[in-house]
């Protein structure tokens, strides 16, 4: 399994630390004020997120091709104005003419226009694209996408089905951080740059009303999942957190590095489970907080001492009925939109 | 050369059909676009249809973002659609199906991608061209008619959109209701089960109800209803001016609830009194501290009280402290009203206090409970002014509540199942205005909660 990595102007500068840790791909975006001043390029913005300038992303992408590493370039708004358009296929021309490998995209019209411009553009489709079934990732195989981003409101079951049903499509999953209950597709939300509540599906919903760390999280991960999806080596498991500190993804990804090796080791699910848990801990320095992605039903471990665990709100501060004590969750934190 | 307008309405539930008038309605829209839980039964849609038939009107099937097996389930719907029906598909993955089955595709509004966020309702703020566009654009429109899609729907967002004018395809705008948001991730399921930390739903309990969750109100008051957001828009903002339109959808309620499934999708309180543990946790005997309430209340009443209504009676739990008057007890479980008819004195009116009729300015004393907090918050005004109507003037109402910090979230759900929320003084003081005065009010320490006893005087 490939760990696929986000690149910002804040940790480009680790792009080696990044590889030499385990990252093979990495991805980023980028803005171009010669198109438009707003910073509405692909589903992340804000801060130092998206490079300056098509030629400052190049810059990045040709350093990582210097180490052998593939780059992916973020085109991945909803929509883009139709006026944008051959714009934005001039940059992912000049983008793919210096070693760009893949471009990441929603909008089924940019689709078919890069498609059209040049049929060998290799293009990932966005997990906002939400496809949730075989069927859904024939027809934009159909449209000419080579590697799907799955959304992370998938069970296990579900990835397998539709993975098998385009056996010569990719498909990448988003394994570390963030998720909003309404992350992916059908979240019509704009997500204002620089607004004290720019998220307010959540932020000003009842999510703020549950205890700290539910809800909406920071370090959510679908981790768990991928045993059961062990046999597809071919999976390539992403990074989500354009937006994050450099530290924050080392982290990552030698953690995803210490689970691609506890995959292949572990006999067992529950062997698989628990080696996990002991490198989320090493990694991380806290336990994970069991906010998964690819999860369904209920909480795996409530009972655990055979009575009905319920949380219970004392100042901010989560405690259990049972013998689970969860009182060092990292606090929410705010995201710039979904997407990866 | 004009364009008639086509007028369609569209349901979630049969047994909204009651809102539906022959002469304003050419189409019933019928099924869900966000839920798979709630898509119709197959029983649901052929009676839908049979109504449709006799009415004269078009049917259209609406289906949502789909999960493998909602694949299937939206399969089977289709196939026993007439060859006349069309299909709103919001998933690419259904599309293929039913041209197989030869029903006319419609393009679903969660497919449209425009911002749907009410701010950009702003009265007076400058927004960008750029949020009235969409993805409903030169090259999409060429795909959808090359898969024989010849139909859009829009949703009636505050900014407008921009419409492609030199193309084929028609187009239908849905109003009032804006969805800003669907996930599968649903707060109802999640909280039901208990999840604080949301997992997809593979199995749901329902326990969304049909309820309205207001959640924020930033350009315009934002509703949570299943596993979707919305808002309201009553002024046509798009498309009116083009043309371009030729079929309005109108939304008699937010089509995203199913009571009719014939599964069990409402609050279950028959169950709940079946449940011995239960009763006995609720308590048997008389409380002590509502006893000497209802004490003080009929000693100090000026024009005496000679009647009262016990709401959420339940067994009958509390009918001796009424012994000398007429006692009345209300509840919305029919099992708790048979053990209170065999084992106490009175009469039980067997329903919803929301809705009782026939009894205006009748009883000079009403006690509440542990109703109250049964019900949603943001239908409390609705409960005050029940209570307002049934309560003479200068008669006396009181309640026994949870109470806590003020929060739209249940405090604790009852078997897992059924929400209680925390009463305070202030959501009392704010539903009741205008209605009732404070009398008496104290607080007692039970379990991890405090209780809330309150006697009021009607205006």
């Amino acid at each position: 399994m490939i760990i696929h990595c986000p690149l910002n102007q804040k940790t480009a500068s680790m792009l080696n630390m990044f590889a030499a840790a385990g990252a093979e791909e990495f991805y980023l975006g980028y803005r171009n004020a010669g198109i438009s001043k707003e910073d509405c390029f692909n589903r992340r913005f804000g801060g130092q997120i998206n490079f300056d300038s098509v030629e400052s992303a190049l810059a990045v992408c040709e350093n990582a091709g210097r180490i052998g590493a593939k780059t992916f370039v973020a085109i991945n708004e909803l929509f883009y104005p139709e006026s944008w358009h051959d714009a934005l296929i001039d940059d992912v021309k000049k983008l793919s003419a210096g070693g760009v490998f893949g471009f990441i995209v929603s909008d089924i019209n940019l689709i078919i226009k890069l498609k059209k411009a040049d049929s060998g553009l290799f293009i990932v489709l966005s997990s906002t694209a939400h496809v949730m079934n075989a069927k859904a990732a024939a027809f934009y195989r159909g449209l000419g996408v080579d590697r799907i981003v799955l959304p992370r409101q998938l069970s296990p079951g579900e990835i397998i089905k539709i993975a098998s049903g385009s056996k010569d499509c990719g498909f990448e999953l988003i394994v570390t951080n963030e998720e909003c209950p309404y992350l992916e597709g059908v979240c019509s939300y704009c997500h204002f740059p620089g607004e004290e509540s720019p998220n307010i599906c959540r932020q000003a919903t009842l999510y703020n009303h549950l205890p700290v760390g539910f809800g909406y999280s920071l370090d959510s991960c679908g981790v768990c999942a991928l045993y059961s999806l062990r046999d597809r080596k071919d999976f390539v498991l992403k990074i989500a957190g354009r937006g994050l500190g450099g530290d924050l993804i080392l982290k990552d990804i030698r953690f995803l590095k210490s689970v691609v090796e506890i995959i292949d080791e572990s006999e067992t699910e529950e062997e698989y489970g628990r080696k996990c848990a002991e490198s989320h801990k090493e990694t991380f320095g806290e336990r994970c907080g069991r906010k998964c992605y690819y999860s369904v039903g209920r909480m795996p471990d409530l009972n655990v001492t055979g009575e009905t665990a319920r949380p219970q709100m004392v100042q901010g501060v989560v405690k259990w009925t049972s013998s689970l004590s969860y009182d060092n969750l990292s606090e929410d934190v705010s995201g710039e939109g979904g997407g990866n | 050369m004009t364009t008639r307008m086509e007028h369609a309405f569209y349901i979630s539930d049969p047994a909204d059909l009651k809102y539906f008038h022959n002469s304003r309605f050419d189409r019933i829209y019928f099924g869900n676009e966000f839920c798979e839980f709630l898509l119709p039964t197959e029983e649901q849609m052929e009676k839908t249809l049979e109504f449709a038939r006799r009415a004269g009107a078009g049917f259209t099937l609406v289906t949502p973002p789909c999960s493998e097996r909602c694949i299937e389930k939206c399969e089977r719907l289709i196939e026993a659609l007439p060859g006349s029906a069309e299909v709103v598909f919001n998933d690419w993955g259904l599309l293929q199906a039913i041209r197989a089955a030869g029903k006319t595709p419609v393009h679903g509004r969660l497919l449209c991608k425009a911002k749907k966020d009410p701010r950009l309702g702003f009265k007076g703020e400058p927004f960008s061209d750029y949020f009235t566009e969409n993805n409903l654009q030169s090259e999409y429109l060429e795909l959808l008619s090359a898969l024989g899609a010849g139909r859009m729907e829009l949703d009636n967002v505050f900014q407008g959109l921009r419409l492609e004018r030199d193309s084929e395809i028609k187009y239908s705008l849905y109003y009032p209701h804006v969805c800003c948001a669907a996930t599968r991730k649903c707060y109802f399921a999640n909280m039901a089960e208990g999840n604080f930390k949301f997992r997809t739903i593979d199995y749901c309990p329902v326990s969304c109800a049909g309820e309205n969750i207001a959640i924020h109100n930033l350009g315009a008051e934002v509703f949570m209803q299943g596993n979707a957001q919305y808002y309201a828009n009553d002024r046509m903002t798009v498309g009116s001016a083009d043309g371009l339109i030729d079929r309005l959808v109108y939304m008699p309620v937010f089509p995203n609830h199913n009571f009719t499934r014939g599964e069990p999708l409402f609050l279950d309180w028959n169950r709940l009194f079946e449940v011995k543990e239960q009763r006995v946790l609720w308590g048997e005997e008389p409380d002590e501290t509502l006893a000497g309430m209802v004490a003080r209340a009929v000693k100090s009443a000026a024009g005496g009280i000679r009647n009262v209504l016990d709401i959420g009676c339940g067994e009958g739990r509390h009918a001796e402290l009424f012994a000398g008057l007429d006692y009345y007890g209300i509840d919305i479980a029919s099992k708790a009203l048979e053990r209170a008819g065999e084992n106490k004195a009175g009469k039980f009116i067997c329903g919803d206090i929301l809705d009782l009729i026939g009894y205006d300015g009748f009883f000079d004393m009403a006690v509440d409970y542990g109703c109250l907090h049964s019900i949603a918050p943001w239908r409390r005004r609705e409960y005050f002014e029940a209570a307002g109507r049934i309560v003479k003037t200068g008669g006396v109402l009181i309640l026994c509540a949870w109470t806590g910090k003020e929060s739209p979230l249940p405090a604790f759900y009852v078997e897992g199942q059924i929400p209680e929320w925390s009463v305070s003084a202030g959501d009392i003081e704010k539903a009741a205005e205008g209605l009732f005065d404070w009398v008496e009010k104290k607080t007692e320490k039970r379990t991890r909660l405090s209780m809330m006893f309150a006697a009021m005087k009607r205006k």
